[in-house]
């Protein structure tokens, strides 16, 4: 599910892969605090480049750390959603919760400028 | 029409499986004569539905704990697909599941949602053992139209000589069959990869002018995305989740995507959004199937007149590249004029329709012969048109006598603001043989020096001289004329750098190592049988490779 975790200029970047549906909604939270723990850094890019698929039980995901981060003053963005997985984002009107960029460079530099 | 639907029940026990299994089951219902209408997004709409469907019998019916599995049926037939989830628990009451806080931090809640936006219709049947949720979503053409009204558009655009003018032929229409004050038709631009509004009624100006939306953004985007039509019977009750705005007067709203399918899978071009009847009546699942038929039928006219208009504009342009090409080989000679004391051959071959070589034989009164190889950069209808002013220069200032290098001084001179202008240059040589047959006097721009065969062998004229500045560069440019001294039996071989740059189908240049060679293999041949027996070599060492630059070369023996 995270294929990759690299630090870069500040920024945590998480790299996932596959479908995010019902059967991984635990997984996907566990993976994704452990790491979070392990780095201790709150400025999150997350890469869905991999993700061909978003449920709304991994999208609740999403939501729960995103109030966590933020709640330290951390963030989660996102970037390279596929246009399926972006119309989900913006059915659900969370292009509005979340910052969505096109490329990681873009969400990594847009931590920088913040 | 022979029925065609297609039922497959399917079942499975671990919620790892549900993505897999459905799309096996739907690998099934998906045939040659439907697969237009699945496209990538369709088909992601209709595994999102039906995953929010099935984790709702999992997480509220516990459905895999007391059950041991989940039991689904998929059926398509020629209106669309209708997908059934059945559970064994208490049930729940659809239509009391509230919209979903937006822009809050709720980890859930947005099932039932996601489903409404993604189908058509979203219903739970309970039943006394158990109870089924059946997600329905229609393909986008399906329902026949108002005949007569599609006639009266498609006649319309037809005879609209700018397709332009059909966006709002199409609108102009529908605003009379639905009595709207507002509407508008917005067309999807792959550049700015927004919609903008291309016809309008009722707008103000610059709402019309500045509407720029995203694919997926508010309703308009929505309807694009997922080429679903939407009807919204009233927008201060509804499950939506979009709310009125100000400047909509009345409650009810459609919008409808333009769908066409040119070739395998449907393709969007747009959206068409209707509100405000003049009535204020609300709009009814009725208005929502005519306008989403008369939108797709309306939409292939479109298509169909926009591949006209493209291939007729086409075809306009290759009708004037084929007279360009014409008119450019008769600036070149047909056959070598017929001069006392010479054998002349020579041939150009342009590596598009035209090109900016250029080669001529011009026997001055006096009995001298002027020689001319040229070569204008790029090989395009620009560089034609540059040959041919060049042409046109050159039998200007070739009087009686004249001196090539005072030739090319004046042709420079002449030519020399337009070059700049146009970011182009000539190298060109050009010969003058005397009158006596025994001398050639050579002025040269930037040009290969011709070649001498001569008893067998071939060698540059002028071996270890530089050629002078090209013409277009320096503007009061001395260009000399070099003599050499001939004797009979001598061919001089005039060419552009076409051939030495020529690439061979093993990857190397044919260069002046390969050329002189060319040369010397057909030296004893006469002009005519040389250039045929040249032009098979080059063919051959180019092999199927295009050829990149144009070829020219001229020929001039000495009887």
């Amino acid at each position: 599910m995270i294929t990759a975790a690299a630090e870069k200029d500040g920024v945590l970047v998480l790299v996932l892969e596959g479908n995010l549906e019902i059967s991984k909604q635990s997984k996907l939270k566990d993976e994704l605090q452990k790491q979070i723990a392990l780095s201790s850094n709150m400025q999150i890019l997350v890469d869905l480049r991999k993700v061909s698929f978003v449920d709304s039980a991994c999208l609740g995901v999403f939501i729960g750390l995103a109030r966590q981060v933020r709640k330290d003053g951390g963030d989660i963005r996102l970037a390279g959603l596929n246009d399926e997985v972006m119309a989900i984002f913006q059915m659900t009107r969370l292009d509005k919760v979340f910052q969505i960029f096109a490329a990681n460079e873009q969400g990594i530099s847009s931590y920088q400028s913040s | 029409m022979k029925n065609s639907n297609l039922r497959w029940s399917f079942s499975f026990s671990n919620e790892g499986a549900i993505l897999s299994s459905f799309e096996k089951i739907l690998k099934k219902v998906i045939t040659k004569q439907n697969k237009r209408y699945f496209s990538k997004q369709f088909i992601q709409d209709l595994l999102t539905a039906f995953t929010e469907g099935v984790a709702n019998a999992i997480r509220h019916a516990h459905e895999l704990e007391k059950h041991g599995k989940i039991e689904c049926t998929l059926c398509v037939d020629a209106q669309g697909v209708e997908m059934t989830i059945e559970d064994h628990g208490p049930g729940f009451n659809l239509t009391r599941v509230p919209l979903p806080k937006f822009r809050t931090y709720a980890e859930s809640g947005r099932g039932v949602f996601m489903m409404r936006q993604l189908m058509d219709t979203v219903s739970y049947q309970r039943g006394s053992k158990k109870n089924k949720l059946i997600l329905k979503r229609s393909f986008v053409n399906a329902g026949s139209g108002d005949v007569d009204l599609l006639y009266e558009i498609s006649d319309a655009i037809l005879q609209s000589p700018n397709p332009e003018h059909a966006y709002d032929i199409i609108l102009e229409k529908m605003v009379g069959v639905f009595g709207v004050e507002k509407a508008s038709i917005l067309r999807y631009d792959p550049e700015l990869k927004k919609l903008k509004v291309v016809a309008s009624r009722g707008l103000k100006k610059n709402v019309k002018e500045l509407t720029l939306i995203r694919p997926g953004e508010g309703i308009s985007g929505y309807v694009f995305q997922h080429a679903k039509p939407c009807l919204i019977e009233d927008m201060e009750k509804n499950q939506s989740g979009w709310r009125k705005k100000k400047k909509y007067k009345s409650r009810s709203f459609i919008s409808a995507p333009l769908v066409c399918f040119p070739m395998i899978r449907q393709e969007t071009l747009g959206v068409i959004n209707m509100t405000d009847r003049i009535n204020g009546k609300p709009f009814t699942k009725k208005d929502l199937r005519l306008l989403t038929t008369i939108a797709n039928q309306a939409t292939a006219y479109l298509h169909i007149c926009q591949f006209h208009s493209k291939a007729k504009k086409a075809e306009v342009l290759n009708r004037e590249l084929e007279i360009a090409r014409k008119i450019q080989q008769s600036y070149l000679p047909s056959k070598p004029p017929q001069v006392s004391g010479f054998e002349l051959a020579g041939w150009c071959d342009m590596a598009q329709s035209v090109g900016g070589d250029y080669y001529d034989f011009l026997p001055a009164e006096d009995g001298s012969l002027y020689v001319v190889v040229a070569d204008v950069s790029g090989h395009d209808v620009a560089a034609a048109l540059t040959m041919a002013n060049l042409r046109s220069n050159l039998k200007a200032h070739l009087t009686n006598n004249a001196d090539p290098g005072v030739v090319l001084e004046l042709l420079n001179k002449s030519l020399f603001d337009d070059l700049v202008r146009h970011d182009q240059f000539i190298s060109i040589v050009l010969a003058k043989f005397s009158q006596n047959r025994d001398e050639v006097f050579i002025a040269n721009a930037g040009h290969p020096y011709p070649f001498l065969l001569r008893e067998g062998k071939s060698v540059s004229v002028f071996p270890n001289l530089a050629s002078q500045s090209v013409l277009g560069t320096i503007q009061n440019e001395k260009y000399k004329m070099l003599p050499f001294k001939l004797s009979s039996g001598d061919t001089l071989v005039f060419f552009t750098d076409g051939i030495l740059e020529m690439m061979g189908q093993k990857g190397s240049r044919l260069g002046r190592m390969g050329w002189t060679q060319l040369l010397e293999n057909h030296a004893s041949k006469s002009l005519a049988s040389m250039i045929a027996a040249l032009q098979e070599d080059l063919t051959s060492f180019r092999g199927p490779m295009a050829p990149h630059d144009d070829v020219t070369a001229a020929f001039v023996r000495l009887q």
